[in-house]
């Protein structure tokens, strides 16, 4: 047999991905810190009118309250409820305690937000043991040493351990055997799929597909009709549980970068402006799922006949904010001053990490914008629903109909000023700030 | 040309008009010197197209005439030259430059390539006392932006009336505003001048007598002692900061300016990369801290008297420094109404003088 290395070893389980997922993590940490909020029905989230659930505790659950649901529509279902604001740095010190524990087993840990991340304990069996024997003494030790539950999911791959821990929760272990793989997915509603969101879910249920055995039966010419082919293969490989992704372990990153090089090249003031404004929310939402903000910005910029640009500008305070980084990216791109460029490449990359939700220059005239509650309450969304729930209407407009799942907010712009506007402080940016929030 | 001057007056006329002449120009004549000997004297004059200057000083005028000399090669020339008579002859293809048994030949730059050097001289504007307007200028452009992306930030308003003169900046982030009492116009002006070209005005403001300001169209002028220097205006509309500025604000802290600024210094240098100093207002005056998780903490206590209720709000030290500098005086005043709010920065005795403004920092989600 290949492979078979000592005498006495036995073939590695295929069930060898563990996805572990704290149980409402920000809002457990707020209860361990402060034990009278034990018991409470207990949200993070910002407070004011205006604030938006990050976490609720299992307690706030049970009158309805969700994640991403705003703080004040969360407080009329449950009157006692208790707002904490969030301290993100806090949930990071937390993350990093629980992420020892995960390293102690095995090396192959891949981080995907602070309160999730998948293991290949392939290479752990000798010293460990079964895969779900591993899953359970991390629960415990998650459990003794931090006084915080988890739920872990234990299948041949990481979309289908998402899919378990989740069956799990809370505080449970799921496992998915890779000979029950069907068995465990055809029961199931067809948005358990990672990436099928409620447009996909609804125009599924019209022609009557409801769960994924439905969905995984579903005539491939049908699928292609109505969502075209590139995305029905997608679905049919979801519907099969099939995912080939390994798991990429955690390095600190030193800076966190999106690009794109395009299949025409751009021209357009718009579209580029909107590829920026894209790439710029990639970027905003992965150092907001690692729990860090960047200081520095920087634009890569290559033509058409290769000739490739960068510029970098150190922001006044770090930010984990789209808007930001958007702001700051097409001033740089504005100040190139070039000459309608043909663009084959865009690139925004953001540099000078630092732990936290980021500290926020405020502006004289300005009221506190509200652009950092607006992305959590979309991370909250895309987590659930999968990336493509929620986009800004600016770059949503543009897809072809039925291409990908729509937005949320049809009407209206994403609200983003053009960059590079010079807009004095005072009056006339507050102003049209206010007019964005009343759109988004 | 050909003249003769005393060394000291011709070094110092060069190293103050070199400050209107670019130090990387990108046409040569504007890194270029006019000399222009005529009557008694000597006229040197140059500009970057931002900044035009003029001086003229006493001189033995041999033969009139005019010649554009390297700007930067000249100053260096002027500050080395030992004591004495400097002589300057322009020949057809280069300048002597001469002293003791020192020898320089310059090439000519070609003096039709030097920009026409013009300044206004009839517009609105006033006199004012020189080391009023250096201190000024100090207060104020300081809270001016750098950054180019928004240009009309990057100057410093001038509103000049019959009664008085205010300058006024701001990046956004902060604003300072310094009001004088002058003999202005009878109407109204409003200017806005690049912060740049205000600093080089009141660092050449140095002389004898007032200083004259005009405000012009196009130009801003300040001229006395036979110097003149001129500043294009910067377009665009400058934010309405009267409405920034807030009116009575019920929490106010008086402490000793300078161990104000001692203080948020000393901690300051824990609040790295963007991470800010946080201010505790309370009956027992303020506690300063700052720190990062990675390297450290830091705090201290400043005496003081508070009026109000307790108060915390963090800044960028710098921008908190800034404005306290600025203020003249033993005692300043900070004014909070919360967190979210400007600090207004004041003289405890300078009513109406000198105000700065800083928005804080939001410290978490």
């Amino acid at each position: 047999m290949p492979g078979a290395a000592s005498p006495g070893s036995r073939p590695p389980p295929a069930e060898r991905i563990l996805h572990v997922d704290m149980d409402a993590f920000y809002a457990s940490v707020e209860a361990l810190d402060d034990p009278a909020l034990r018991g409470a029905p207990l949200v993070v989230g910002s407070p004011g009118p205006r604030g938006v659930v990050m976490s609720a505790s299992y307690e706030a659950r049970r009158f309805g309250v969700r994640s991403a649901m705003p703080s004040v529509r969360a407080r009329r279902l449950c009157p006692e409820l208790v707002i904490v604001p969030p301290r993100f740095v806090r949930y990071r010190e937390e993350s990093d305690r629980v992420l020892d524990i995960l390293f102690s087993v095995t090396p192959l840990v891949e981080t995907v937000s602070l309160d999730e991340a998948f293991l290949d304990v392939s290479g752990a069996g000798r010293l460990f043991g079964l895969p779900i024997e591993i899953a359970g003494r991390i629960r415990a030790r998650v459990r003794e040493e931090r006084g915080l539950a988890c739920s872990v999911g234990v299948a041949p791959n990481k979309l289908l351990a998402k899919i378990a821990s989740r069956q799990a929760k809370p505080d449970g272990i799921g496992v998915v055997p890779a000979d029950g793989v069907r068995r465990f997915l055809n029961p199931l509603p067809v948005d358990r799929l990672w990436g099928v969101g409620p447009e996909t879910t609804s125009t599924l249920g019209r022609l009557g597909v409801r769960t994924v055995g439905e969905l995984a039966v579903l005539s491939a010419d049908v699928a292609a009709r109505v969502f075209g082919p590139g995305p029905a293969a997608h679905l049919a490989s979801l519907a099969r549980g099939a995912d080939e992704r390994p798991v990429i372990p955690y390095e600190p990153a030193k800076q966190v970068s999106a690009e794109q090089t395009f299949d025409r090249d751009l021209d357009a003031p718009e579209e580029i402006r909107r590829e920026l404004l894209r790439l710029s929310d990639k970027v905003a939402s992965r150092l907001r799922t690692s729990g860090r903000a960047a200081r520095t910005v920087t634009i890569k910029v290559r033509l058409a006949n290769f000739t490739t640009v960068t510029r970098s500008r150190t922001l006044v305070a770090a930010t984990d904010v789209a808007a930001r980084v958007y702001r700051a990216s097409g001033d740089m791109f504005q100040d190139l001053r070039l000459a309608r460029p043909r663009i084959r490449l865009l690139g925004v990359a953001a540099s000078g990490l630092v732990d936290g939700a980021g500290p926020e220059q405020l502006r004289l005239g300005e009221r506190p914008d509200r652009w950092g509650d607006a992305d959590r309450a979309v991370d909250r969304a895309r987590e659930r629903f999968g990336r493509d729930a929620v986009e800004r209407a600016a770059i949503a407009r543009r897809r072809p109909r039925g291409a990908r799942p729509p937005t949320a907010s049809p009407q209206g712009s994403s609200g983003l000023p053009p960059p590079g506007s010079p807009a004095p402080p005072g009056n006339r940016e507050s102003a049209r700030d206010a007019r964005t929030r009343r759109r988004s | 040309m050909k003249i003769t001057i005393e060394k000291d007056v011709f070094a110092e006329q060069v190293a103050w008009v070199l400050r209107c002449v670019s130090a990387r120009a990108t046409l040569p004549a504007l890194g270029g010197l006019l000399l222009e000997a005529r009557g008694e004297g000597l006229r040197m004059a140059g500009t970057d197209l931002e900044l035009s200057g003029e001086t003229s000083a006493g001189a033995r005028v041999e033969e009139p005439g005019r010649a554009v000399v390297p700007g930067r090669v000249l100053g260096e020339i002027a500050r080395s030259l030992p004591q004495g008579v400097v002589r300057i002859e322009a020949g057809a293809s280069e300048t002597k430059i001469s002293c003791g048994s020192a020898e320089f030949a310059l090439r000519l730059l070609p003096v039709e390539d030097i920009p026409a050097l013009q300044f206004v001289s009839q517009a609105p504007g006033g006199t004012l006392e020189r080391a009023l307007f250096q201190t000024a200028v100090g207060q104020v452009t300081r809270a001016a932006s750098r950054d180019e992306a928004r240009p009309v930030l990057t100057g410093t308003l001038v509103e000049a009336d019959a009664g008085k003169l205010m300058l006024v900046a701001t990046d956004s982030y902060r604003l300072a505003v310094r009001e004088i009492a002058w003999k202005g116009p009878s109407e109204p002006v409003r200017r806005v001048i690049p912060a740049r070209a205000l600093q080089e005005a009141a660092r050449g403001a140095e002389g004898e007598g007032e200083l004259q300001v005009l405000l012009g169209e196009s130009q801003a002028v300040f001229a006395g002692s036979g110097r003149r220097l001129g500043t294009r205006l910067i377009e665009g509309e400058f934010p309405n900061w009267r409405q920034l500025v807030p009116g009575e604000l019920p929490n106010r802290l008086r402490v000793k300016r300078d161990d104000f600024i001692e203080a948020v210094r000393r901690v300051g240098i824990l609040a790295q990369s963007g991470s800010p100093v946080r201010v505790e207002l309370s009956a027992e005056g303020v506690q300063l801290a700052a720190g990062t998780q990675d390297i450290g903490q830091a705090s201290e206590r400043v005496e003081g008297t508070y009026e109000g209720e307790p108060v915390t709000v963090s800044f960028n030290p710098q921008y908190l420094l800034d404005g306290v500098q600025a203020v003249e005086g033993n005692d300043v005043v900070l004014s909070v109404r919360d967190g979210q709010k400007p600090v207004l920065i004041r003289g405890a005795d300078d009513a109406g003088g000198f105000t700065y403004l800083a928005m804080p920092i939001r410290v978490g989600g």
